[in-house]
């Protein structure tokens, strides 16, 4: 599978002048899709997958007939997913999402990704839901088939700003979830990496299939400021005298250490982890979760 | 060709480089906070001062440390100073102006020695090619050797100077240096000012500005432990009968030292020592000594009373001029018909009184005889009203010739037409003033020179007495009003005319209406009103050197020769005064065979006499560098057109400083824009 789609549709800078997030996330899907050359519905398919043999419970209408008169054994003729699964997205609107250092700030490059995933999750015939959170839930839209146009209204209306992101908020959002299916993470993961690893796999222990997303803004990690200045936390306020020529490279060797912890942790609990640069375009976000999608979509 | 700044003080502001310098060290913090995502990795990392002060943005710190520096150097306003401004011959180094004190204090015992050491310390101190300039000052200052390379001439000038008899004053003396240092062109010039440092030369010396490039030093040669006695003043009661007089003679001595002294006082006249007294003074006192009354010629004119020597002798004698107020005589007229009771107070008055002392011609009439006129020095009517208008003519003509006519107002009526108008003041109505208790003399002025011996008790001996009556005086445009009651109204008015005065007081001279005539004050006011009519006023006993005497006004041309013998004609047309600028006895005669027309006694200043001293480090202190002068350019002597051709260069600082500025904007603009991130929402 080659990576293609349009950069220029893809650009977050782009898109992020367009004022509706429904437009929004078809022309991602839409462009991205048409650089794949296949088929939207990936996934949704009456073709045959497998064999396996009979266990009790299993619905005798499942038997292939044809190779019990071969065999004279039962077999249950297994196919591709004819079934929706349910995608919940859970955004991180904490204070720290409204940084941006260029033209799109982690909020609004996480909002456009949610949106374009939900349409893309949508027209595979996934139901789509839709969590708000920072330090606790704030909004939440539970998974349908029609509940697109509501998680994209809900999108919109989000704006980030409070505490952090907690263990505590995303054990909430386990809760939540009832049915299996798939849990899209996006957020900036200010948090202990080792919690984080314990609260989604909890999600995971849920029969959930997690999708962590890590959003980081270009100057998060390099810190390129020149002058000495007064630092504020976004999330909590408080203030800090920071001479960044002085304590950059220090900065940047724990910003490092952490996204590896987070790396290596979350993919220790079978989370999908991926870290995504605000200023890239949203294709790699796109084919991550396609890739990821379509290792999900067999329903055994 | 040297660099030389107009106003180097500017320079102080080179210290503002520090500012663009810790700037830089400090790493400047936004006044507007970062908003960062999360500070949770940036508290782990350690924050070390060592590198908060190191400098950044080296460039833009040397733009801004050049621009300061070349604003400080505009306004500082360099200029090149031409070779020709400074010395044109020779190696010299240095300039020194000796000034030394020779008034009366120096000659105190053993200091006019330290004088001559100080100096030739000084003169020993110079190097070859060096110069120095003898200024000598007492209350003048003058130049005894110019400024030159001849050293031995100096110490020639030295020798001829000893202590005069004059006062100190530094100021003209520091004035005198500064112009003589001034010449040395360039150099640097020192000003010592070798000295007794008395307190009192320092007077005004606040005023006095040091050139710049000049250095001040004083050297002291005052005593150690100054003790010194003088002749505070004297007074003198001389009684004329026939060809001889009766001199009666009190002097008042005083010493300022911390233990007793002893000595005698003797009256000396004509080099003979006629009186002596013993006389032992406490510390820091004062005493009166009285001689014994003698008799001396009449003809003697002068007397000195003298103290035994002491370290300071100049101020051990005091000279006094005898006999010219003797025998004055005044015409009393009193209102025909007049009792006893009108005339007691002022006959008693003017029969007592000493200084002057005065032949009192009793007259009861309206007019004053021609004879008496000719005779009398004043005329004292008792009732003005009571005069005839016959008596104007004569009596103007008697005040033209330099008579002095003392008119009480009486208790008559008022005075008319033509007396009035002779008069300093109308009389006209009586104000009574028995309903509130009597008025008071208000007001006298006493600066005036018949009031000067009451000038200390004026409000307490004149308040008490008390006028139930007075008239109104209505003083013409060219009178004086000498005192005034309580109400306002004139009390006492004077009016010169010719050479003489006329004065008249607005209460008669009785107890009927006023209770004057009972207080103390009557008797020495009278006297004080006839003398100063009269004019034997000025008639001082002694002046201090550095005061001004008049000349009599005949002959028209005189000599005055002054008590080391000099001699000075004075034209007719120039000014009739003597400055008396020496101790001793000066003379004014017609020609120098003739006998004298006047006399001067002159002593020194009694200022001179006290020996307190001002500390070396105040004297410097009081002369203030100039504010405007020229630095390192003491002496030059640039046009003002070549002083502002040669400060052009400030205009170039100024232009560069401005180039750099905006090339630091510039500069700093294109690191603000590129270099800071801005935190939070776009």
């Amino acid at each position: 599978m080659s990576r293609g789609g349009s950069p220029g549709f893809l650009d977050p800078a782009v898109l992020a002048r367009i004022g509706d997030l429904t437009l929004v996330a078809r022309t991602v899907v839409e462009g991205f899709m048409h650089g794949l050359h296949r088929a939207p519905r990936l996934g949704h398919s009456t073709d045959f997958a497998e064999h396996r043999p009979y266990q009790p419970g299993d619905d005798i209408r499942k038997i292939d007939w044809r190779v019990f008169g071969r065999t004279d054994r039962y077999y249950i003729k297994e196919f591709e997913a004819d079934t929706n699964a349910s995608v919940v997205f859970a955004v991180d609107v904490s204070g720290s999402m409204d940084f941006g250092s260029g033209r799109v700030t982690k909020w609004q490059y996480a909002r456009m990704l949610a949106a374009a995933l939900a349409w893309f999750s949508q027209h595979q015939g996934d139901r789509v839901g839709l969590v708000l959170y920072g330090d606790a839930i704030r909004e939440y839209v539970p998974p349908s088939t029609r509940h697109l146009s509501l998680l994209l209204h809900t999108l919109e209306r989000g704006t980030p700003g409070g505490a952090a992101v907690g263990a505590e908020a995303i054990g909430a959002i386990t809760e939540l979830l009832g049915r299996t299916g798939i849990t899209v993470f996006l957020s900036d993961w200010y948090v202990d990496p080792s919690g984080v690893k314990e609260a989604l796999g909890q999600v995971r222990v849920r029969g959930h299939d997690v999708i962590a997303f890590h959003l980081v803004d270009p100057a998060e990690r390099s810190l390129p400021y020149d002058e000495a200045a007064s630092f504020e936390d976004m999330e909590t306020g408080d203030r800090l005298s920071v001479v960044p020529a002085s304590q950059r490279e220090r900065y940047q060797s724990l910003v490092t250490a952490h996204h590896a912890a987070l790396a290596d942790g979350l993919a220790g609990s079978g989370v999908d982890y991926h870290r995504i640069d605000t200023s890239a375009a949203l294709d790699l976000a796109l084919y991550e979760y396609l890739r990821q999608r379509e290792s999900l979509g067999r329903v055994r | 060709m040297g660099l030389s700044l107009l106003v180097p003080a500017f320079l102080i502001g080179l210290g503002v480089l520090v500012v663009p310098i810790l700037v830089h060290l400090r790493q400047r913090e936004s006044k507007e906070p970062i908003r960062f995502p999360s500070l949770m990795f940036l508290r782990r990392v350690p924050h070390r001062t060592v590198e908060r002060r190191r400098l950044t943005h080296r460039l833009l710190l040397l733009l801004r440390a050049l621009a300061v520096a070349l604003l400080v150097a505009a306004f500082a306003r360099p200029f090149f100073q031409r070779d020709d401004d400074r010395p044109l011959i020779g190696p010299t180094r240095r300039a020194v102006v000796v000034v030394v004190d020779r008034s009366m204090s120096m000659g105190y015992r053993g200091v006019w020695d330290r004088v001559r050491d100080s100096v030739r310390a000084v003169v020993g101190r110079l190097q070859p090619g060096d110069r120095a300039a003898l200024v000598a000052f007492d209350e003048t200052a003058e130049v005894v050797a110019p400024l030159g390379p001849d050293l031995a001439a100096l110490t020639t000038a030295l020798a001829s100077l000893e202590p005069s008899g004059r006062g100190t004053r530094l100021p003209p003396a520091v004035r005198l240096a500064n112009e003589v240092a001034a010449g040395a062109r360039g150099v640097d010039a020192e000003i010592v000012l070798i000295t007794d440092l008395q307190r009192s030369a320092a007077l005004g010396l606040e005023s006095v500005d040091r050139l710049s490039g000049t250095t001040i030093r004083v050297a002291s040669v005052a005593p150690d432990d100054p003790a010194n006695a003088r002749l505070v003043d004297a007074e003198v009661d001389q009684r004329v009968e026939g060809r001889r007089a009766q001199l009666a003679v009190s002097a008042r001595v005083a010493t300022k030292a911390d233990s007793a002294w002893a000595s005698r006082v003797s009256l000396i006249v004509s080099g003979r020592e006629l009186a002596a007294v013993p006389i032992r003074l406490k510390p820091n006192a004062i005493q009166t000594v009285r001689f014994e009354p003698v008799w001396i010629p009449a003809t003697e004119a002068t007397a000195v009373v003298a103290l035994g020597p002491d370290a300071l002798p100049a101020d051990d004698s005091l000279r006094l001029t005898l006999g010219s107020a003797t025998g004055v005589t005044v015409v009393l007229l009193l209102p025909p018909g007049s009792g006893s009771d009108e005339s007691l107070y002022l006959e008693r008055a003017l029969a007592i009184s000493r200084s002057p002392a005065l032949t009192v011609l009793t007259r009861r009439s309206t007019t004053v005889a021609t004879a008496d006129l000719d005779r009398a020095a004043a005329i004292v009517v008792a009732d003005a009203t009571s005069l005839s208008t016959r008596s104007v003519g004569s009596l103007d003509a008697f005040v033209d010739r330099g008579g002095g006519v003392v008119l009480f107002s009486g208790r008559r009526g008022t005075t008319t037409g033509e007396l009035s108008r002779w008069l300093p003041a109308a009389v006209g109505r009586v104000i009574d003033r028995t309903a509130d208790r009597g008025g008071r003399l208000g007001q006298l002025d006493a600066d005036h020179p018949a009031f000067e011996p009451f000038k200390d008790a004026i409000a307490s001996d004149f308040g008490a007495a008390r006028f139930f009556r007075y008239h109104e005086l209505t003083p013409d445009s060219a009178s004086i009003v000498l005192g005034r009651f309580d109400d306002g109204r004139p009390a006492i008015v004077e009016r010169r005319g010719g050479g003489g005065r006329v004065v008249v007081v607005a209460a008669p001279a009785d107890a009927s209406w006023s209770d004057l005539p009972l207080q103390p004050v009557f008797l020495p006011l009278v006297q004080r009103l006839v003398a100063h009519a009269a004019g034997l006023v000025e008639n001082r006993r002694w002046f201090t050197v550095g005061e001004v005497g008049a000349l009599p006004p005949e002959p028209s041309s005189l000599t005055i020769v002054d008590p080391s013998g000099g001699k000075r004609r004075v034209a007719a047309d120039s000014s009739r005064t003597v400055v008396f600028g020496e101790p001793g006895i000066y003379q004014a005669m017609a020609d120098v065979a003739a006998a004298p027309v006047a006399r001067f006694a002159v002593n020194t200043a009694p200022a001179e006499s006290d020996l307190a001293s001002i500390g070396a480090d105040e004297i410097v202190a009081l002369i203030k560098p100039a504010a405007d002068s020229v630095s390192g350019a003491a002496g030059s002597r640039l046009t003002i057109a070549e002083q502002e051709r040669a400060q052009s260069w400030w205009i170039m600082l100024l232009a560069a400083a401005i180039l750099l500025l905006a090339a630091e904007a510039f500069y700093a603009g294109r690191l603000q824009a590129g270099g800071r991130v801005l935190g939070g929402a776009r």
